[in-house]
Order: structure tokens, then sequence, then C-alpha cells
């Protein structure tokens, strides 16, 4: 199978409920969000509106940080095409994370490990969480690669409580979100940097 | 036009807001193992096409350039690694990223570089004539500074994420700058003590006149380099707008345009005479231009917004 995603912006509310979910499955450091719903405000008073754009790592066909990788820490997974960083290669140069444009490549600095009470120790959770991470790399979304394995879907789209978020086979042309894609006119965001993204927004 | 469509994030306030960030990431330290990269190999390659009747300076001069790049680039390179002792897992992909391809053309600088000087050695010293593999060696070792010259600009140019790097400017402007550097810092040795006089007024003045040249193409370029930004994507008239207006004037007024260009193509009309006072005014004056210029290409870099302004009529919505 092909790792994808279909986001309907229609229905995103905005709850960041994908982004605790992430936070909740993988336990990822202070400040580091390897999903978020970015919100923006447009129009002038009175006629103004709020929009959102769930937002994660695109898990690029043609992905600049692995191609910019100098180490080959970055690398895309043959079985289902999920872009994944080797930390024991990693050098942290992070070249990587100024070539993605979707500014989903995340530099763990030294000390970044400490938690989320500083002085007070790591908690249970984060005892749990953090030797999964290594300080001076670079880390991104995994694309819950070991659940989609397990025959589950990402942990943000099961916590999704609008059913924003869909999951799928790429490569099936019968899959639900090949069918989003045909029918809804799904757009990849930002399709002209020549990336091929493997999410695609509907709305 | 210089204007703002969405705000401009701060560095140190990150939020779920749209808008641009800036890259974060590549500082100080790169910005200080670029620059010396740049430098250092500049000067190298520059010294590889003085006269060989001053063959004494040209030692000198590619002693410098091999010092700037075998020690203070490599060495903030390394420190500048998240982690340091993997550096050599950086050649592993010569078929696709710059930055391995830089790795090579500076090992191979420092390698190459080294040979050169020490087959070099008899000839700057000794009145020795050059051997073929002395002259094999010494071609190599332009190749590898040319490249350490030129790469980390095509680093830069090859990131699709920031537009005031994806510009095939870079490049060029960085290659340029490096070879200025390379000049400048030959006119300055050959003032020093011991190396006055390798160079005959002529040669002294005609180089001058290259580095004049080469201001003048350096400040073309910045013009030129400018204005393709503000006819770009926002994310390039917005850091053409804080490079110009917001956050870094007084570098770029002052540091780039004022001190990098204007002073240091005036200096030597205004003053008349060269003196080793005068070109090691011009060698800061550079200096301080030509760092001024590569740190505001990296900070004033920011990612083109993850949504542009939807093009919807909002009125819509207050009908709903």
């Amino acid at each position: 199978m092909i790792w994808g995603m279909v986001i309907d912006l229609k229905l995103c509310i905005g709850c960041q409920a994908c982004s605790l979910a992430c936070k909740t499955e993988y336990g990822t450091p202070r400040g580091m969000y390897w999903t978020k719903t970015l919100i923006d405000e447009v129009g002038v008073f009175p006629n103004v509106t709020r929009v959102y754009l769930p937002q994660l790592c695109n898990h690029c066909e043609e992905a600049p940080c692995e191609k910019t990788c100098p180490t080959g820490a970055s690398y895309t997974d043959e079985a289902t095409g999920v872009v994944l960083v080797d930390y024991t290669k990693c050098m942290g140069c992070r070249a990587c994370y100024v070539a993605c444009p979707y500014q989903n490549r995340h530099y763990l600095n030294r000390g970044a490990l400490k938690g989320y009470f500083p002085g007070k120790g790591l908690t249970p959770f984060e005892a749990q969480s953090y030797p999964h991470f290594t300080e001076g790399t670079v880390t991104k979304c995994v694309g819950c690669i070991e659940r989609v394995m397990g025959g589950l879907d990402p942990a943000c789209v099961t916590n999704c409580p609008t059913y924003a978020r869909k999951f799928g086979d790429l490569s099936d042309p019968n899959s639900e979100i090949r069918q989003l894609i045909r029918v809804r006119n799904a757009v990849q965001p930002m399709a002209e940097k020549g990336t091929e993204p493997k999410v695609y927004y509907i709305s | 036009m210089l204007h703002r469509d969405v705000k401009y994030i701060e560095a140190d306030n990150p939020t779920f807001e749209v808008g641009y960030n800036p890259q974060t990431e590549w500082k100080w330290l790169i910005t200080l193992a670029f620059f010396c990269g740049e430098l250092g190999a500049g000067v190298f390659l520059v010294s590889l096409f003085i006269p060989a009747a001053a063959a004494k300076l040209a030692f000198f001069v590619a002693l410098l350039g091999w010092l700037i790049v075998a020690g203070p680039k490599n060495l903030f390179h390394f420190i500048y690694l998240g982690k340091p002792w993997r550096f050599w897992r950086g050649l592993s992909r010569p078929g696709s990223s710059w930055i391995t391809r830089g790795f090579y053309a500076t090992f191979a600088l420092c390698g190459f570089g080294f040979l050169h000087l020490v087959m070099f050695y008899d000839v700057a010293f000794n009145g020795a004539t050059p051997t073929p593999m002395g002259q094999a060696i010494m071609i190599l070792a332009g190749i590898s500074a040319f490249v350490v010259m030129i790469y980390d600009g095509i680093v830069m140019t090859y990131s699709p994420s920031i537009p005031l790097w994806n510009n095939s400017l870079i490049p060029v402007l960085r290659t340029s700058y490096a070879l200025m550097g390379g000049v400048t810092m030959t006119l300055l040795v050959s003032m020093l003590p011991g190396l006055a006089g390798q160079f005959t007024e002529e040669q002294l003045h005609l180089w001058s006149q290259i580095e004049r040249g080469l201001v003048v193409a350096n400040m073309l370029m910045i013009v030129i380099y400018v204005m393709t930004l503000t006819y770009q994507v926002t994310a390039a008239k917005e850091s053409a707008y804080l490079i110009i207006r917001d956050k870094y004037p007084a570098v770029f007024w002052f540091g780039v345009v004022a001190i990098g260009l204007i002073a240091i193509f005036l200096l030597p009309i205004l003053v008349q005479t060269e003196s080793l006072g005068l070109l090691l005014t011009v060698a800061v004056f550079e200096l301080i231009g030509d760092f001024c210029i590569l740190f505001l290409l990296l900070r004033a870099g920011v990612f083109s917004p993850l949504m542009p302004r939807p093009n919807i009529d909002v009125a819509l919505f207050s009908k709903a």
C-alpha cells in the first residue's frame, strides 16, 4: 500500500485534536508538533472568518528533504511510501529543514529532551517516549507507520472528531481517498514546488 | 511593490498562526562556515593567477587561503553539526546532495592544496621550475577551490522552500564576492613587510582595477537581485522588505552598501596612494560587507506561507 491522506477543509473545525493525538501517540518534546492545524483570520470587520489548515508531513514522492540529505538518513520506506529519518545516520546538518517547503522538519537541540517541568525530571510519559528521540538530530512525522502496518489508521485520523482526515491507499484506484481525489478535485499543497505530496486537500 | 499580506512570525514566538516563518536553523555558525569557505577558497584560487615573478607572494596568499578553509571553515561546520562525529556520513550522497559534493570539494582542497603548497615551496623560495606533476596538482586544487567557492550558493539555491535563496543569482553573487575577497587579500598580503615589491607598480594598479571591477559587478548584482525579489512570490518580497526596510536595514545599507561596496570603491580613489594602512582598511571593510550580505541572505530567508490568502469573498460568510 502507498500511504495517502485527504483532508476535507470544509469539515475541519480547528480543534487541534489531531495535534494532541499525535503528541499523545509519540510524546514529541515541548514546542514540537508533527501535525498541527494552522489558523488564519481573513476579511475585514464585520465580514471576517477563520480558516483552518490541518498540516503534517506530506511524505512527498519527490521529497526535497530526502534529496538534500547528505547522509542518507532521510529515506522513503519502499513498502508504504512514508518518508522517515534514521536517527542513527543523521548528523544534524539541517539541510532537510531548510529544504522542506512545508516546514515539517524539526531539529532537536541539545537539551530539548529535558521535559515539560524543568528541574523536576521526566514524567512517566516522557520517560517512556523520549528514548525514541535523539538530541542533535532532525525528526519528523512518521506517518504512524507502525499503526498503519498493524492495520490501523494514523492517530490524527482516528482522533479527528469531524472525520476531516481520511486515510487510505493511494495505489488502490478504488480506495476512498482515490475517489475523493478524483470526484472532489483534490489539490496538493504547493504543487508548484514539484514535490508530489501524498496529502491532498478538498474543500 | 513591497508590502505584507500576512504577518511576519518572530522566530522565538512560534504560533499556529499563518505567516512568514523565518528559517531558524542556519544561523551564526553556518554563516561563519560559509563565509570562511568562500573567502578562503577565493583567496586560494586567486593565488593561482598571481604572475610567476611574484611566486613568493603567491605562496603566502595560497597558504592564507588554505589555512582559512582547513581551519575555521571546517571547524565551524564541525561544531555546527548536531552530531559532529558523524560528519563522515555526509560523504555518502554525492549523487543528489550538494552538501556532500561540497564536503568532497573541501577535502580535495585541503589535500591538493597542501600538496600544492609543499610542491610550490621550492618554486617560491628556491627559484625551481614548476614540474608537470606540480602543475596538475595546482589545477586540481584550483578546481576544488572553485567548487568550494560556489557550492554553498548552490546548496541555498536548491532549497525550494525559501524563495530568497531559490534564486540562480545566489551562486554567482557569492562567487563574485569570494573572488573580490581573494583579490583584496592578495593586495593586502602584497603590502606586508617582506613581500612588498613582489608586485610591480603596474601589477598593483592592474589588481586594484580588477578589485574595483568586482565591486561594481557586485553592486550591480545586488541591485538586480533585490529587484528580482520584488517581482517574485510574496515570501521573496517579504525577505526584500526585511532586508531593506523592516528588520535589517542598518546591516544592508550601512554594512553591505556603504562600507562593503561604496567605501571600498571610493577609498583608493580618494586616498590616491597604495599603502598598507589603506589596503588594511579596504580589506576589513570588504570582509564586513561580505559577511553582512551572507548574514542577510541567511537571516532574511523566510518560508512561503503554508496557507496563501484564500481567494474567497468573505461577504458570503456574513450572509450564510
